[in-house]
């Protein structure tokens, strides 16, 4: 998780207030198992249409959690899947993907858990 | 390509001025607290991350009137519903990207359709996806900002266009 992103939103924070990236975390925690099996399930069946929205998606909430790896993953898996790239690296990609994603799902289940 | 800002007049691409910040509109801010608090704003995004966190820098500037809508069918929905209701909204920040009906597809239509006094429309899109941004500019955005959002950079465009934005 990227320090330099959580301190930014920190920025957003008002005193007496929910925690602000805390609330982030939660919402994309509701979201992400979802989104990821939606890649996973687009990729495996190789549809590109399906897995360049899933892949958008989450690429997005990923970078505003700090989760920039995992972004970044997302982004290469969105240009196989609206073309930009070829598909050869899918396979690979696809194991990169799963394992940031758990990776990153502990840390943020560990973050909500410590509050 | 972050540095790139739409020039109104010319609707061309220019080099962004770097040298503006928050701190420099801080004043503004407080000199225009009311017309902030006045503006009802409306914001299309499918991923609710997304939409939390521009919600976040809307509060963070004093807006207070946000509504949200989860892809572009729904936003014409909430546009039309506010005009009805004589609550017309006056800032619509949209994701360029989204199911069924997408940011160009939810801009063509908000343009056909008669929402009173002309709409405020600030496009959010990934800086792959730039190349649309001319299409958009084409169907009547007034200004983008490339995602994912970084510090100022929502706040600084709205403030930017205060005096653009009628309320």
């Amino acid at each position: 998780l990227d320090a330099s992103v959580i301190e930014d939103l920190r920025c957003l924070q008002r005193p007496g207030q929910p925690d602000v990236y805390l609330g982030l975390v939660e919402l994309f925690l509701e979201t992400a198992t979802l989104s990821a099996k939606a890649v996973n399930n687009s990729a495996i069946s190789r549809n590109l249409v399906e897995l360049d929205d899933a892949a958008h998606s989450l690429k997005s909430s990923a970078a505003i959690v700090g989760a920039l790896r995992l972004s970044e993953i997302c982004s290469a898996l969105e240009a196989i899947g609206n073309g930009r790239s070829p598909i050869d690296d899918l396979d690979s990609l696809l194991n990169a993907f799963n394992d940031e994603f758990k990776v990153i799902d502990r840390a943020l289940n560990a973050l909500i858990d410590k509050a | 390509l972050i540095s790139f800002l739409v020039d109104h007049e010319t609707r061309a691409f220019r080099p962004a001025r770097p040298s503006r910040t928050l701190e420099n509109d801080i004043v503004n801010i407080d000199q225009q607290k009311e017309k902030l608090a006045a503006i009802r704003t409306l914001i299309v995004d499918d991923n609710a991350v997304d939409r939390r966190l521009v919600r976040l820098h809307l509060e963070d500037i004093g807006i207070k009137v946000i509504h949200e809508a989860v892809d572009g069918g729904d936003g014409i929905f909430k546009v039309e519903n506010a005009r009805e209701m004589s609550r017309p909204f006056h800032l619509i920040i949209t994701d360029w990207k989204m199911p069924k009906k997408d940011g160009l597809a939810f801009l063509k239509t908000l343009r056909d359709v008669k929402v009173g006094p002309r709409v405020f429309v600030i496009m959010l899109t990934a800086v792959a996806d730039l190349g649309p941004v001319k299409a958009a500019l084409a169907s009547g955005i007034d200004d983008y900002v490339v995602k994912p959002l970084v510090k100022d950079q929502l706040k600084l465009r709205i403030l930017g266009a205060l005096d653009k934005i009628s309320v």
